[in-house]
């Protein structure tokens, strides 16, 4: 390393960093990603959301997220298989929605799981109807074990809340806190029956409607009656 | 200040990749290892909290080969974002070589960008470090954003008020898709070599 040989030590970096980072190892890469089926495909812009929620929770990104979903629920209303993943993308989201950074850490992962699953039941060519009923029950159970999980989450700050007498307990924040803790995880799964692979999608999604609509009611009403007294 | 051995002819030099919590620091190294693990032979040491977020920090070493006859080893290393890290950077920062700022584009992170770059400018002051001296890059990460229509910084806000004074290289890049991170990392590893050995003459 000595001063006289300036350039000849630019040089020599500069010619190790070609041979470590040469372009012959990255193009090839970003070719492969420019000529990926994903890039023409309708599912491009809810995978670019799903990557950006993985970076940043943000009510514009859940709500695209919601959006995006609504617009491919269309575009393959006749596929009951993919109307099933869109439902579970659908409710994670809207549970992240509610509940921001105080989400289970598992609900971005699952979201993460349900879209790789996706793209490999719409990008891959020649699956069978099987095969897609297959992956779809794998992401079903991990909604199911992700349910479990929050409800365990929430039995646990229901106890630490016993704890807390009520007198110190300030009112503003427990009324956010049962509607954020509350409601949007029983939302999830909460009554999804152990058998729900075995149903027809069709009858998944009005089951989980029915459940939806009951809970919130059942919510709106402990609230209404918590803010009476 | 790098770690040079004269006797096994070995260099040591270590770069930091700093800027604010969710820039894309760690994202930056995971391309890296993970589009030249064959070439670098290391693994990426990452140590993450329960939500997949840098507690301490990334490690990733490499050899360049040799440069005049010493062996170049490069260590890379990131630091968590969150403001409540600060120890930990500062730590991280100790014996560093050179910088990359990462600074996230979108147009929301204006203010985090700031006060993550007078961070680095005050915790390099504690281990006597100008940020007007130290090898330093920019690199105006998430550029790819802007297809979702994302509101995003244009770079020409970003120069003004990240650059405006250091006058640095910086790039456009999108860390996840692997845009720039190599020549920023290119850039980075020149500037700090050219560094060192004016260090030693």
């Amino acid at each position: 390393m000595n001063s006289q040989n300036d350039r000849t030590v630019a040089g020599e970096v500069e010619d190790r960093l070609k041979d470590l980072f040469g372009e012959s190892v990255e193009s090839p890469a970003i070719a492969g990603e420019s000529d990926s089926p994903e890039e023409d495909s309708p599912i491009r812009k809810l995978k670019s959301t799903i990557l950006s929620i993985d970076w940043e929770i943000s009510d514009d990104l859940l709500d695209k997220l919601i959006k995006e979903i609504g617009i491919l629920e269309n575009t393959y209303k006749d596929d009951k298989n993919l109307l099933v993943f869109f439902q579970l993308l659908g409710s994670v989201g809207k549970y992240v929605k509610s509940t921001k950074a105080n989400a289970h850490p598992g609900a971005i992962r699952l979201l993460n799981s349900v879209y790789n699953s996706l793209e490999i039941v719409i990008l891959s060519e020649g699956i069978t109807t099987a095969e897609k009923r297959k992956i779809l029950h794998v992401q079903v159970e991990q909604f199911k074990k992700l349910k479990e999980q929050i409800a365990l989450r929430k039995a646990e700050m229901a106890k630490k809340k016993e704890v807390i007498p009520s007198e110190i307990k300030p009112a503003i924040e427990e009324k956010e806190e049962d509607v954020v803790v509350q409601v949007e995880p029983e939302v999830i799964t909460e009554k999804l029956p152990p058998d729900i692979s075995r149903m027809t999608p069709q009858e998944t999604v009005a089951y989980v409607l029915a459940e939806v609509k009951q809970l919130i009611r059942a919510e709106f009403k402990a609230l209404r009656e918590e803010l009476k007294l | 200040m790098s770690f040079i051995n004269f006797k096994k002819k070995e260099v040591q030099v270590k770069i930091v990749y700093y800027g604010p919590g969710r820039g894309g620091k760690t994202t930056n190294l995971e391309y890296i290892f993970s589009n030249f693990k064959n070439r670098i032979k290391t693994e990426l040491v990452a140590i993450k909290t329960q939500g997949d977020r840098t507690l301490f920090f990334d490690f990733l070493p490499f050899d360049i080969g040799k440069i005049k006859g010493y062996d170049v080893k490069v260590q890379l290393y990131t630091v968590p974002g969150q403001v409540k890290y600060d120890a930990t950077r500062e730590l991280v920062l100790r014996g560093v070589d050179g910088v990359v700022f990462v600074a996230d584009s979108m147009e929301a992170r204006r203010q985090q960008n700031l006060q993550s770059l007078k961070n680095l400018q005050d915790n390099l002051a504690i281990h006597k470090k100008s940020i007007f001296k130290i090898p330093l890059v920019l690199q105006y990460n998430k550029r790819d954003l802007a297809e979702q229509d994302i509101p995003l910084l244009s770079v020409e806000t970003l120069e003004k008020s990240l650059n405006s004074k250091l006058k640095v290289p910086f790039f456009e890049a999108s860390a996840v898709e692997g845009t720039n991170v190599v020549q920023t990392l290119k850039k980075i590893i020149s500037m700090t070599m050219a560094s060192v050995e004016n260090q030693l003459t």
